[in-house]
């Protein structure tokens, strides 16, 4: 009996203590959300399923692309189960019951594996100190990512069944290994967790290969289970791995760059320094933001970190003397070494890597991405040294004191983790995570739900342009805005895209409803339809002047004045309301369907020209081109373009030149050019952008260098030393061939082309004609300058230049505010007055006008096509067999173009099927700005399919890894089946 | 050096920790019976680094804790061979 209770007390023993962290946590009756993870996914897990296993997000409308959380299919199916029995809170509790009891006792197992087995009391010690540390109780549990979750409560156990695997090569451990990553999947929402896991499996495997050295043959051993494992592993997850790498590389480079990925990961690396990663500390939260208290920064508390971390190193030093633990001291470094990132010693390499592949920008938190690999082979070390410690105050100072000490030390390890066992570990300054959703948001939900309208999207307002929200309800609510969870009716408009075209014109839906533009029914009508709106619902419950939330500025807008628009417009029918809620609905005559006939559209270049500017001056149907791209077919059709650079102030007099010069050399670094330019340096350097600080840094250098020459030559009569201009040109040389549009510098091109056209003039006065015209050229080709100037007469000094590109020859018209129609404007040198024809040829042209009092004025170039056809036809019938698949019938009596109202993206594809031939349509372009549009260049009457194509790499990686899944099934029945005859 | 700042221009500031980390790795390769020194130096400044951290002098703090960190850490891989040889370390 004894030995049965000794056997499972372990297990019964990390129960207890999950199951009492769990009671704490839940004691209030209320469910965990907000921060990144938005309302709990346990709170609709059939909606988060639903929209998960696809990876065009179709209910975040419109439509957005996310193929990493498809690995959440198998948590959510299971969680959709459980749903059907049993509440929310249950569910969650549940499940961090599990997930807590995991932590522990796999960390037992695998400290087991280490240590020996007759050291279970040590082992359970192990287990403890992994699920109380600072890390796990800033870095998992407040942070609050599941993925982050998932990864700690996995991590011991694959540790341990793949170190059996690759110690006894039983091909049942890889099995286990395999399916435990099956399970744990959802952790792979983050592709972090997947360099983790093998950096891992790499650091277990390398310790069985060369700690000690036993030979090739056994190195070639082992490098084969390592290689047989990741084949294996890489086979089975075939599901997600293959749509998140085909996918990934098109979506991250549009969110992130590496000027990004470096800067993030430099500004963290000064909150990874020695100190803190060494205590597992994460000094934002602990020490800056205060999230837990001001108790953590008061000196006990600053004390008692070390305490756990002094015995891990004496952990090192007596594990490094036992063959079976001195690769365990390796790792721990190596995590060490990993984890603190760029920070110093030795952190070069990690931004040299930065620097040289855009891809390695996914660990740019390295501390929160793959810091969990401290406390995994720190838990095995703390127990090593407390084992030491043990022994050794035994022989000096007796039993009871040194068991005293232990007690102590694992005191402290409780103390400091406090917040893990009342719940505080999820406490945000000001906000609680605990939520409870007001019922008016179920009640809407069913009341939509019982319209049973087909298609359209519900549109949220206020509509904040960005992705959190902050509502005021009992418990409150901070977090990703979660309403395509909580409707489930149809797709919500609810939060930005993260791809920054879509988002400027999402932005369209909260500035129609700021006067000027709330007053032009039409134009707000327009909108809506582009977007596919078929509800509105109005969020009276919104913590709208946040300013956590939403800035100094508040950026949203109030509920109260927004209802006052909507209350005025004729094409709204309000239906119900629901609490804060308010439901409207646009009438169905004025209700414009996913897919559509445009019969009235033009092409518009939009340059950088904000959307509200695009909208008023064109209000047709909006074609865009995709960038650097020629189409004979739009040329036929009515056209506007806008500049690409908003407005350049050009003054390139030689009078203006000179007293900048004198103002440098008379101010030095107080003058406004070289102030400026100090400041551009300073803020890379603040914020970690190596590249751009770099280029600030030339810049001053450079500067600094041809004033120099001017003062000696100019002022002071001394002959031009070749020298320095070398040193000069050389350093212009580094400039030029550096300044990308990839750079975050460009955000200061204004001041760039100040300081350079400094130097064009020096080096004028110089003689230098050859480097004027390189720095011209350069300025040109860069946009920083147009391609000419005005200096005919004084008027002209002052002028802002617009760059067109011309597609076509035609005849044009200028469109631009009224305000404008007095102005001197110029195309190339010639003057026009808006509203006037222009004939113009193909190619690149400018635009100037003397600067004026209002300088936020667009002006944009229209082509009215005399030739152009109109389309004309019908949409027979539209069917929508999934999120990512529509079929229907249409009709076109000419040529025609059509919209479908989901995010623009080249995996969307239209194919018409006609008499048994079917053709997939190529003309694809971006349409009103956002959306799908196709050039249908045939008549008469088909049916047509409309299909996200990527969606079948996760069909494709489905079946190769259910294939996998079966032939691994099959070789070990086959082992087994062997081992018994 | 290059492991610390890359390629490229050092202020002198810069150069006193790379300088004791390559003094520190001499020491562990051409003078082994010197290790042991150079474990004890680095422990020293790792306390240091948790005294000065209590005072809340970050900064230096961290100066004394990268420097006993990597001192520490180029001992540790100065006993690579003597552990790949035998699995572990006999005598410091």
């Amino acid at each position: 009996m004894f030995t049965k209770f000794k056997k499972v007390f372990p297990f019964a023993l990390f129960s207890i203590l999950g199951f009492l962290i769990v009671l704490f946590w839940f004691k209030d009756g209320l469910y965990y959300g907000g921060a990144e993870v938005g309302i709990s996914p346990f709170y609709n897990p059939e909606r988060n399923l639903n929209i998960q296993r696809f990876i065009w997000w179709a209910d975040v409308a419109p439509g957005v692309l996310i193929p990493q959380f498809v690995n959440a299919v198998p948590f959510y199916f299971i969680l959709s189960l459980l749903q059907k029995i049993s509440s929310p809170i249950f569910i969650q509790a549940f499940l961090f019951f599990w997930l807590i009891c995991l932590m522990g006792f796999g960390m037992y197992l695998l400290t087991l594996s280490y240590i020996g087995k007759e050291k279970k009391f040590y082992a359970l010690l192990a287990g403890i100190f992994y699920m109380f540390n600072s890390y796990m109780m800033v870095e998992v549990w407040h942070r609050f990512l599941y993925t982050g979750i998932f990864l700690a409560a996995s991590f011991p156990i694959l540790a341990l069944f793949w170190k059996k695997w690759i110690q006894k090569g039983t091909f049942l451990f890889l099995t286990f290994f395999l399916l435990t990553n099956l399970f744990f999947s959802y952790m792979y929402g983050n592709l972090t967790s997947f360099i983790a896991v093998w950096i891992l499996c790499f650091l277990i495997a390398l310790a069985e290969m060369i700690f000690p050295w036993q030979g090739k043959k056994m190195f070639l051993v082992i490098s084969y289970k390592f290689i047989l494992g990741l084949f294996l592993f890489l086979l089975t997850n075939l599901w997600w791995l293959l749509p998140v790498l085909q996918v990934s590389t098109e979506v991250l480079p549009q969110q992130h760059n590496i000027e990004d990925n470096l800067g993030t990961l430099i500004s963290i690396s000064n909150q990874t320094i020695i100190p803190f990663t060494l205590q597992y500390a994460n000094p934002f939260y602990l020490f800056h933001t205060q999230e837990f208290g001001k108790i953590y920064t008061t000196f006990i508390f600053l004390l008692l970190p070390w305490i756990p971390i002094v015995v891990i190193f004496i952990g090192v030093f007596f594990s490094l003397k036992n063959k079976s633990l001195a690769a365990v001291v390796f790792s721990y470094l190596v995590a060490l070494i990993i984890a603190k990132g760029a920070a110093s010693p030795f952190g070069y390499p990690y931004i040299w890597a930065f620097m040289e592949n855009f891809f390695i920008g996914i660990i740019r938190n390295p501390f929160e991405k793959l810091g969990v690999l401290m406390p995994l082979f720190g838990s095995i070390l703390f127990v090593v040294g407390l084992e030491n410690l043990f022994l050794f105050s035994k022989g000096k100072l007796g039993n009871s004191i040194s068991r005293l000490l232990v007690v102590s030390i694992l005191l402290s390890v409780f103390i400091y983790s406090f917040p893990m066992i009342t719940g505080r570990v999820f406490n945000k300054p000001g906000q609680s995570l605990k939520v409870k959703v007001p019922s008016s948001y179920q009640q809407a939900d069913e009341w939509l739900k019982l319209q049973k309208t087909k298609d359209g999207n519900i549109l949220h307002l206020p509509f904040s342009g960005g992705d959190v929200a902050t509502y005021n309800w009992d418990n409150g609510y901070h977090g990703v805005e979660i309403n395509e969870i909580l409707f489930t009716a149809l797709p919500s408009i609810t939060r930005n895209s993260g791809i920054k075209r879509f988002d400027e014109t999402l932005k369209s839906l909260t500035y129609s409803f700021v006067s000027p533009y709330s007053e032009n029914k039409e134009q707000m009508l327009r909108v809506f339809q582009n977007f596919n709106v078929r509800y509105i619902v109005l969020h009276k419950d919104i913590n709208w002047n946040d300013k956590d939330t939403y800035g100094e500025n508040g950026e949203l807008l109030n509920p109260a004045k927004i209802e006052s628009v909507l209350n005025n417009l004729d094409f709204l029918e309000k239906k119900q309301q629901f609490g804060q809620l308010v439901i409207y609905k646009i009438l169905d005559k004025d209700y414009r369907a996913i897919f559509s006939i445009s019969n009235n559209n033009q092409v518009v270049y939009p340059g950088q020209t904000d959307i509200m500017k695009i909208i008023s001056l064109s209000n047709k149907d909006i074609i865009t081109p995709l960038a650097n791209t020629e189409n004979d077919l739009l040329k036929s059709k009515t056209q506007i373009s806008f500049p690409y650079k908003k407005i350049q102030y050009v003054e390139s007099s030689p009078s203006a030149m000179i007293a900048s010069i004198n103002d440098i050399f008379a101010n030095q670094s107080q003058s406004p050019l070289i102030k400026k330019l100090l400041e551009i340096r300073n803020y890379f350097y603040s914020i970690g952008y190596i590249k751009s600080r770099e280029l600030a840094e030339n810049l001053i250098l450079s500067t600094q260098k041809i004033l120099l020459i001017y003062q000696q030559t100019v002022s002071s009569k001394v002959p031009i030393s070749n020298l320095q201009v070398s040193e000069y040109e050389s350093l212009m040389e580094k400039i030029m061939g550096k300044y990308s549009k990839e750079l975050s510098i460009r955000s200061f091109d204004v001041n760039i082309k100040d300081v350079l056209m400094v130097h064009s003039f020096i080096l004028k006065e110089l003689g230098n004609q050859a480097m004027v015209k390189t720095i011209d050229e350069f300025m040109i080709r860069e946009e920083l300058l147009p391609v000419y100037r005005e200096k005919s007469n004084i008027n002209e000094i002052l002028r802002e230049v617009f760059k067109f590109k011309v597609s076509q020859d035609g005849k044009y018209s200028l469109l631009a505010d009224s305000s404008l129609k007095n102005v001197d404007l110029k195309i190339n040198n010639e003057s026009i007055t808006p509203g006037q024809y222009l004939e113009i040829k193909e190619g690149d042209y400018e635009i100037s006008r003397i600067l004026d009092t209002d300088p936020k004025n667009d002006i944009a170039l229209g082509l009215n096509n005399a030739n152009e056809a109109f389309s004309s036809g019908e949409i027979i019938g539209l069917k929508k067999d999934s999120p990512v698949s529509f079929k229907g019938r249409i009709r076109l009596d000419k040529p025609s173009f059509v919209f479908f109202a989901q995010n623009y993206n080249l995996g969307w594809v239209l194919t018409l099927f006609k008499e048994n031939k079917q053709t997939e349509v190529k003309d694809h372009f971006m349409g009103n700005l956002y959306n799908n549009a196709w050039w249908i260049n045939e008549t008469g009457e088909f049916d047509f399919k409309i299909e996200f194509k990527p969606q079948n790499n996760v069909t494709t990686g489905i079946i190769l890894s259910l294939l996998s899944w079966i032939g691994i099934l099959a070789i070990f029945c086959y082992l087994q089946i062997r081992k018994k005859t | 050096m290059v492991l610390d700042f890359g390629f490229g221009a050092y202020q002198f500031k810069q150069t006193i920790q790379p300088f004791i980390f390559a003094i520190s790795f001499t020491i562990c390769i051409f003078y082994p019976n010197f290790r042991k020194y150079n474990i004890i130096t680095a422990l020293i400044l790792l306390t240091l680094m948790i005294f000065i951290y209590l005072l809340n002098s970050i900064e230096i703090s961290n100066w004394f804790g990268s420097l006993g960190f990597g001192m520490l850490f180029i001992a540790i891989i100065s006993y690579l061979p003597q552990i790949i040889k035998k699995g572990s370390i006999e005598k410091y």
